[in-house]
């Protein structure tokens, strides 16, 4: 029903551009004076009338009449059955919504009555969204119609129209961000209030199992970080270790001595590590070089763990190896010309001129890239979840089996808890501390590019 | 002596020239290697994956299975029919547990192929036909030699007995390697034999659609708006610094906004 209605809007909005256009024809034949604003914008300035309201109205509608209709159902059974718990009513309110959609059968007379009073609210809701936004627009259109005339300035109006849905597509990314600091929060915050937060930074045993009901057999429940937060930085540091020198390196030869042919290839060829989706990554590392690395430690008389952190740290570091060796090689291209010549003219050599001159002109630039690089590897999951180990286990052994934050937030939140247990909330404390974490990262790399990037130019 | 010492200094820088130049050389090759490694290695496990073993098996209805048929082809026992027809091949094997050993070399959905037939088919129905159905997932892997057939009978999945009668089977030539179209046409399953990836490809695709559709809008106004048409001021240096973060929140972080928000 809504569908059809946007459907014939677009439509109509459509004719409305093209109507316009022919209006303002019309009219500057008419009155032989020429015209402000050219036609394509009188016509978007129609159809633009026409469309926006109904969209807005619309959407704000999908965001809040379930919620409408929801309380009108829980009040309707309510009112009908007053003996009933708030438990028991949310209970009858899922299923009779289920049953609206076909999933339960409805087996009772007065199950029949919630049904219909749910669809009718529905089919009432629809129809009045319908029709305030017909109108909203009809009007908005009449008032757009009247105003056309040849010395009219459709052209800033759309314009400013363009702007301002500009300014708004930009200010998604500040909503977002809050969105994501509002809801982490607000779970923390419950989370703290069953853990304290000492425990949860401070603590070395993390086993998250708790008691769901009271005759259960299970653990207190033990959530300190220390474990798994070493376990991620363990592996991040074995990742930064395959990834930084080989980047780099990668990255000098190839914006430094490789000639233009070589270059053409193996740049895009290396980006195309970056292309591949992480789990394949994950399956690289889980089906391919952890039993390799087991095999081939078992030979030399070593004990690998066959979700040793050393095969995820390996597979991690080959996954941002493009990311530092394209971002470095961006830098080090940026670093001028005259530098180089300058170096070459003092009677260096080109590793001196690299070693000396470059590097330390790039350096603000690398850091960066590592540091975003860092960022991308602590928050990476899919390598980790497939390749690392679930138990927490306290150690800087690479051999031996750890876990990771990404890992743990996996874990926590599979399988049936009730969303306010104890459990869960340990996966948004963790989440939110990786999105400090990584937020500090970030802007710390921000803060050096722009501090010294343009110390050179 | 000077000349001398210049000569030794400047072979030594030579040297480290040509050391600095192997190190970053090998550096982008390992690179490359790595990326041949992984594609090969995963191109090779997948490889198998496309291919399917599927088993001939004579099939004859009986006139009541006919009838039925005719009736309503859900009335006919196709189970039964299946194992019917594949025990008849094997006229040895009597007791249960044999015989139960020798329908595991089946797929559990492999009466669905015979369904398929015989609806394609209906002219077919009085005839002696072979029916090619898939393989278990053990067959499968054994005949794709992932499974060792040397190891002791306690270590693999599959028996010497069913051993044997695949041999029989190979013999007779009643053995086929098809390319697997399952794999794209079936969603997926508890059999591996019968699982295909339709449904993930659709809900991918879905997704991707899904994404673009918000993302390329809002993505492309915001670019315009902030290179091209916005002032430099505070409020757009916080927009550009935040959509920098936002680029590299790990993507879980965004999972858990979803599941705190819907």
């Amino acid at each position: 029903m809504l569908t059809i209605y946007l459907i014939i809007l677009l439509g109509l909005s459509f004719v409305s551009y093209f109507y316009g256009k022919r209006l303002i024809r019309r009219r500057v034949y008419e009155q032989k004076v020429s015209q402000h604003s050219r036609d394509s914008y009188h016509g978007l300035y129609l159809s633009l009338y026409l469309i926006i309201p109904s969209i807005i109205l619309t959407l704000i509608w999908l965001a809040s009449s379930p919620n409408i209709i929801d309380s009108l159902l829980k009040s309707k059974i309510k009112n009908s059955l007053p003996d009933l718990s708030l438990g028991e009513i949310n209970i009858l309110k899922s299923k009779v919504m289920s049953a609206y959609d076909g999933i339960l059968p409805v087996d009772s007379e007065q199950m029949e009555m919630f049904v219909d009073f749910y669809n009718s609210a529905n089919i009432i809701s629809t129809n009045f969204i319908i029709i305030i936004s017909a109108l909203v627009s009809v009007s908005f259109f009449l008032f757009a119609l009247n105003r056309i005339r040849v010395r009219f300035n459709a052209r800033s109006k759309v314009e400013n129209i363009l702007k301002f849905s500009m300014i708004l597509a930009s200010c998604v990314a500040i909503i977002t961000t809050i969105g994501i600091v509002l809801s982490l929060i607000i779970e923390t915050i419950e989370f703290f209030k069953i853990i304290k937060i000492t425990d949860f930074l401070f603590g070395l045993q993390w086993s998250p199992q708790i008691a769901l009901r009271e005759d259960q057999v299970a653990g207190e429940g033990l959530f300190g970080a220390i474990p798994i937060f070493i376990g991620t930085i363990l592996i991040t540091l074995i990742a930064m270790f395959i990834a930084v020198p080989i980047g780099l390196l990668s990255a000098i030869y190839l914006s430094e001595y490789s000639k233009p042919k070589i270059r053409a290839i193996a740049k895009p060829m290396l980006e195309v590590l970056a292309g591949i989706p992480t789990v394949v990554y994950g399956f690289f590392a889980a089906l391919t070089v952890a039993p390799f690395l087991r095999n081939s430690g078992a030979s030399v008389g070593l004990s690998l763990s066959s979700e040793s952190a050393l095969a995820a740290g390996l597979v991690m570091g080959i996954m941002i190896i493009p990311l530092i060796s394209s971002l470095s090689d961006d830098v080090i291209n940026a670093v001028p010309q005259s530098l180089r010549e300058g170096s070459a003219a003092l009677g260096s050599t080109q590793s001196e001129t690299v070693k000396l001159v470059i590097l330390p002109a790039a350096l603000p630039g690398i850091v960066s890239a590592i540091l975003l690089a860092l960022s991308r590897a602590i928050g990476e999951t899919m390598i980790v979840v497939m390749a690392a180990g679930v138990a927490a286990n306290l150690t800087f052994n690479p051999f031996e089996s750890v876990t990771a934050v990404t890992v743990q937030i996996v874990v926590l939140l599979i399988g049936d808890q009730e969303f306010d247990s104890a459990k869960t909330l340990a996966a948004f404390a963790l989440g939110f501390t990786l999105f400090i974490i990584t937020l500090l990262l970030n802007v710390l790399s921000i803060y050096i590019v722009r501090k010294y990037r343009e110390q050179y130019d | 002596m000077t000349d001398n010492f210049t000569e030794i200094r400047l072979r030594k820088r030579y040297r480290a020239e040509k050391r600095f130049k192997i190190y970053s050389v090998s550096a982008l090759i390992l690179a490359l290697l790595i990326l041949a490694t992984l594609i090969s290695s995963i191109a090779i496990s997948s490889i198998p994956a496309f291919t399917q073993i599927n088993i001939g098996i004579d099939v004859k209805m009986n006139d009541d299975q006919i009838l039925q048929f005719e009736e309503d082809p859900e009335n006919v026992s196709w189970r039964s029919l299946q194992k019917k027809s594949f025990y008849s091949m094997f006229p040895n094997v009597e007791t249960r547990k044999d015989k139960k050993e020798l329908n595991k070399l089946l797929s559990t959905g492999a009466y669905i192929e015979i369904k398929k037939f015989y609806l394609d088919n209906p002219n077919k129905l009085p005839d002696n036909n072979i029916i090619y159905v898939p393989a278990s997932d053990d067959v499968d892997l054994l005949i794709k030699d992932i499974i060792d057939k040397d190891l002791p009978q306690d270590m693999r999945t599959i028996s010497d007995n069913q051993i044997s009668y695949l041999d029989k089977l190979i013999s007779s030539n009643r053995i086929k390697k098809t390319i697997s179209w399952r794999l794209f046409s079936n969603s997926d399953s508890r059999e591996p034999e019968l699982a295909g990836l339709k449904g993930g490809i659709v809900g991918t695709l879905l997704t991707m659609f899904v994404t673009l559709i918000i993302s390329f809008p809002i993505g492309v106004l915001a670019a315009i708006y902030l290179e091209e048409i916005a002032p430099k001021n505070k409020f757009t240096d916080i927009i550009e610094v935040n959509i920098n973060n936002l680029a590299a929140v790990p993507s879980i972080v965004y999972g858990l906004l979803g599941l705190a928000v819907f």
